[in-house]
């Protein structure tokens, strides 16, 4: 699965993709715990709430489709983009 | 009717399939609220004058600075130290003469919004907090107004198109003001400039009715690589704006 970081994730990461192998039975919520995992406190923080949850406010679209729901299982996905909100202007 | 100026100046868009004298006159009748008028607003009030729409409300707070001018193109270096929302109305005027300029020297607050966003067909919202975006957002929805809602961060920009109450609201994305944003961010002007041409260019379709307007769907541009994504987003049945 091709991960896209956007936004202050991609400058904090230094990072503009990466790709992981999730397990088939994976959940939204699981993979991006452990993404986080692998990065740096900075990144973290864009990432998970301080109870370990996905934040709230990060936007994240799986296959091109924005999505809130993440307990689905998303082992089959190509595609996972985050991104936390942006307000420059 | 168009009137013979009319017709002169934009004689080349009358032009555009689909456009034509009818979307000029729809143009031509409507109003658009900017805010704030800088990297992103400013260029793209100048597209709106450019387009002939009948009037623009500009609304920016304070003074310019010279680390604004990298990006503020409807600004002026002789205007350091002068307030930024008169020096824009001053370039939009001497480019177009025939669009009607009101400027308002403060940011939106919640003492101004109800107002601004009542006198106008369609708001543009290009402010660098989201506290001021989620007001434009919530005035537009309960007012059931057009609303693009164009953003950026470092080489990257989006563009959310809003018909108020009835598609995908910036809140049904961002409930509240996230941790993390700073009022500072970095950016080179001709990124905003893009962001600001591609808000622009939505709004005129969702007034016109030209195309199709990319509701429900938001534009993110990433100009290192220079993709473009069009994400499907969806209304959030707990949104506080547009539920």
């Amino acid at each position: 699965m091709k991960v896209i970081y956007q936004g202050q994730i991609g400058v904090v990461a230094g990072l503009q993709s990466e790709d992981i192998i999730a397990s088939g039975a994976s959940s939204l919520a699981e993979v991006i715990a452990e993404i986080a995992a692998s990065k740096s406190n900075d990144v973290q923080q864009f990432l998970l709430d301080d109870k370990g949850n996905v934040r709230q406010s990060l936007f994240v679209a799986v296959d091109g489709e924005h999505t809130r729901d993440f307990d689905q299982v998303i082992g089959e996905a190509h595609e996972l983009l985050l991104m936390p909100p942006m307000a420059g202007g | 009717m168009l009137s013979d100026i009319d017709k002169k100046m934009y004689e080349w868009q009358l032009n555009v399939p689909g456009f034509g004298e009818r979307g000029q006159e729809i143009l031509r009748n409507s109003t658009a609220l900017v805010s704030r008028v800088g990297g992103l607003g400013g260029p793209l009030a100048f597209s709106l004058a450019a387009a002939g729409i009948g009037k623009i409300i500009l609304v920016h707070g304070g003074e310019l600075r010279e680390d604004d001018l990298n990006r503020q193109i409807v600004m002026h270096h002789d205007g350091l130290g002068e307030p930024r929302h008169s020096q824009a109305a001053d370039t939009l005027r001497r480019f177009n003469p025939h669009v009607e300029i009101e400027s308002v020297g403060e940011n939106i607050t919640e003492e101004n919004v109800a107002g601004l966003v009542s006198k106008s067909d369609i708001v543009f919202s290009c402010a660098p907090l989201f506290e001021e975006r989620l007001l434009m957002n919530r005035e537009a929805v309960a007012q059931k107004k057009l609303l693009v809602d164009g953003a950026m961060f470092n080489m990257e920009g989006q563009v959310l198109a809003v018909r108020g109450g009835e598609t995908t609201c910036l809140g049904c994305l961002v409930d509240s003001p996230p941790e993390g944003w700073q009022r500072r961010f970095p950016v080179i002007g001709a990124l905003s400039a893009m962001i600001a041409q591609i808000s622009a260019l939505e709004g005129i379709k969702m007034l016109t009715g030209l195309g199709s307007a990319q509701t429900d769907t938001l534009i993110h541009v990433d100009s290192l690589s220079m993709d473009m994504r069009k994400i499907k987003v969806k209304r959030n049945p707990n949104c506080r704006y547009c539920k």
